[in-house]
């Protein structure tokens, strides 16, 4: 029996909860959807949904990894009954898939930092050249082989003296970090029209059901709801450690994070930029790296006259960056290791075990970028069935008694009111399954042959991967319950 | 009016994101000094 080991204090997994959430989507995406959905128009359903998707999650995931002591498949079939170990096994499959080429895109964040400190991404004429070089070569198998093993270390020095340590550092310095960035960009002539769009709303927009649906995207995406890993970090939480404000902090966090790193982008797009800076901010390029990977490393060489200027904000960028990538990286492999190492597999060579399939099944994506991309948009759309299912989980066990006995009981700082209940029994669901049927929906109209599965974001190609997911599974039910039944 | 709006904007959203984060962490700190001299 392997002892169990704790977040030392309450900063440190407030820190580790960040570490989650705070990933390269507040950089890299939240900027580009932005831009595509009316600047400030959608910055308002944008914060409506961290009251009611994100909060509300981040708290049920808190409650249920805490209470069960387990990771996802154990909390399932603790919580809402045996019958539905499959849905915990979802939540950890999608996670663990994400986590397949998320390693790469780590990776990539890795290569760009290196390149920034030995000068070689300051001195290219052309980005664009420069990243097609790059990811058509195997130096993006190298650095997927890098971030999974930097991140599988950290696990296995444990919670304590690995994720703890390294989260309370990283994210202390990535606060920083963006706070200098934020401090420079705003500071540059020209900024303030960048931050002017950014926060004027356009009632057109605010009228479009399509900017409060991907609102609501973002918030599943970015905030780490949904995802089981916060619910995998709340195992090593103590039993006198509160919920609803660690909660708080992780959703309020996130977002303001988002919202530094979007200032930081449309400032320095609109100071710098030449031609319409707002196609430059959404405009996708490859795996949607346009923006961070081509167009801002540009701009950062054309920051001042001083090199040395250039080199120190450009360096400073790539770090947050790859800190930011990093942080959530480390939690995805605790969660695939905890899930492994439940079914009573030593942790160490669960650690060893998910590192190695985690490389192998990287590779593909990291050769190719259609793979990447068919992966993130299967297994992104996914996370919003996984909220579901652990909304559905709440409801199984008796939404009023989870929140009375779960989530208001020992070392509860506040109390949840009877809010709580409504939301997660009515608004999650719905707001699930809006989000389903329009992406998939939508997914039909983009692509004339929605039927072939071998295309890289399409209908068929997320239903095929999921079935197949869903049914094995599900016939799978049984014995993935067989190691939690006699706890 | 339209001058103002993003300003408006500005201060409301950086007012709950950034206020909301800040007062919970506060808050966050007084449990724990409250927890801390009750164990003294």
């Amino acid at each position: 029996m392997e002892k169990q080991d704790f977040f030392t204090s309450r900063w440190g997994l407030i820190l580790s909860a960040l570490g989650i959430s705070i990933g390269t989507g507040n950089i890299w995406r939240f900027s580009r959807i932005v831009a595509q959905n009316g600047g400030g128009s959608f910055l308002i359903p944008w914060v409506i949904f961290l009251f009611i998707w994100s909060v509300p999650l981040i708290i049920t995931e808190f409650a249920l990894g805490k209470n069960s002591r387990k990771g996802p498949i154990g909390s399932f079939i603790k919580k809402a009954g045996s019958k539905y170990g499959w849905m915990g096994g979802w939540v950890a499959f999608v996670s663990t898939a994400i986590m397949f080429y998320y390693a790469v895109i780590t990776g990539w964040c890795f290569y760009y930092l290196y390149s920034t400190v030995s000068g070689s991404l300051l001195s290219t004429p052309d980005h664009l050249q420069f990243w097609n070089q790059f990811s058509t070569s195997s130096l993006p198998v190298f650095f997927n082989f890098i971030a999974l093993a930097v991140a599988s270390v950290v696990v296995l020095r444990g919670v304590s003296n690995g994720i703890e340590k390294v989260n309370k550092v990283l994210i202390s310095f990535l606060f920083i970090i963006i706070l200098i960035l934020l401090v420079r960009a705003v500071s540059l002539p020209g900024a303030f029209e960048g931050l002017k769009y950014f926060f004027t709303p356009k009632a057109e927009y605010l009228l479009d059901y399509k900017v409060w649906l991907n609102a609501l995207t973002q918030n599943a995406w970015d905030t780490g709801a949904g995802w089981g890993l916060i619910m995998t970090y709340a195992v090593y939480m103590k039993k006198q450690e509160d919920i609803s404000i660690n909660a708080a902090i992780m959703g309020f966090g996130n977002n303001s994070v988002s919202l530094m790193a979007g200032m930081i982008i449309f400032s320095t797009v609109f100071a710098l930029g030449s031609g319409d800076p707002l196609s430059q901010i959404s405009q996708s390029g490859p795996a949607n790296t346009g923006l961070t990977l081509i167009y801002l490393p540009k701009l950062f060489s054309n920051l001042s006259d001083s090199y040395s200027v250039n080199y120190f904000f450009t360096t400073i960028f790539f770090l947050a960056l790859s800190f930011a990538a990093l942080t959530s990286l480390i939690s995805m492999v605790e969660l695939a290791s905890k899930s492994i190492s439940d079914f009573g597999i030593n942790k160490k060579k669960a650690i060893i075990i998910v590192s190695i399939i985690g490389f192998a099944f990287g590779i593909p994506s990291a050769l190719d970028i259609r793979f990447l991309l068919n992966q993130d948009w299967v297994w992104g759309m996914a996370l919003i069935l996984s909220g579901a299912f652990i909304s559905f989980a709440v409801i199984k066990y008796g939404v009023n008694k989870f929140r009375v006995e779960l989530i208001n009981g020992e070392g509860s700082d506040i109390k949840i009111g009877k809010w709580y209940n409504f939301i997660i029994k009515y608004l999650i669901p719905i707001q699930a399954i809006v989000l389903i049927i329009w992406w998939l929906s939508s997914s039909i109209s983009w692509d004339k042959e929605f039927l072939n599965p071998f295309h890289s974001e399409n209908f068929a190609t997320c239903v095929f991967q999921w079935t197949i997911v869903l049914v094995s599974l599900f016939l799978l039910n049984k014995k993935l319950n067989k190691s939690f039944i006699n706890e | 009016m339209n001058n103002y709006l993003p300003i408006i904007v500005a201060i409301v959203i950086i007012g709950i994101v950034w206020g909301g984060f800040i007062f919970f962490v506060s808050t966050a700190i007084k449990f724990e000094k409250g927890k801390k001299s009750k164990n003294v």
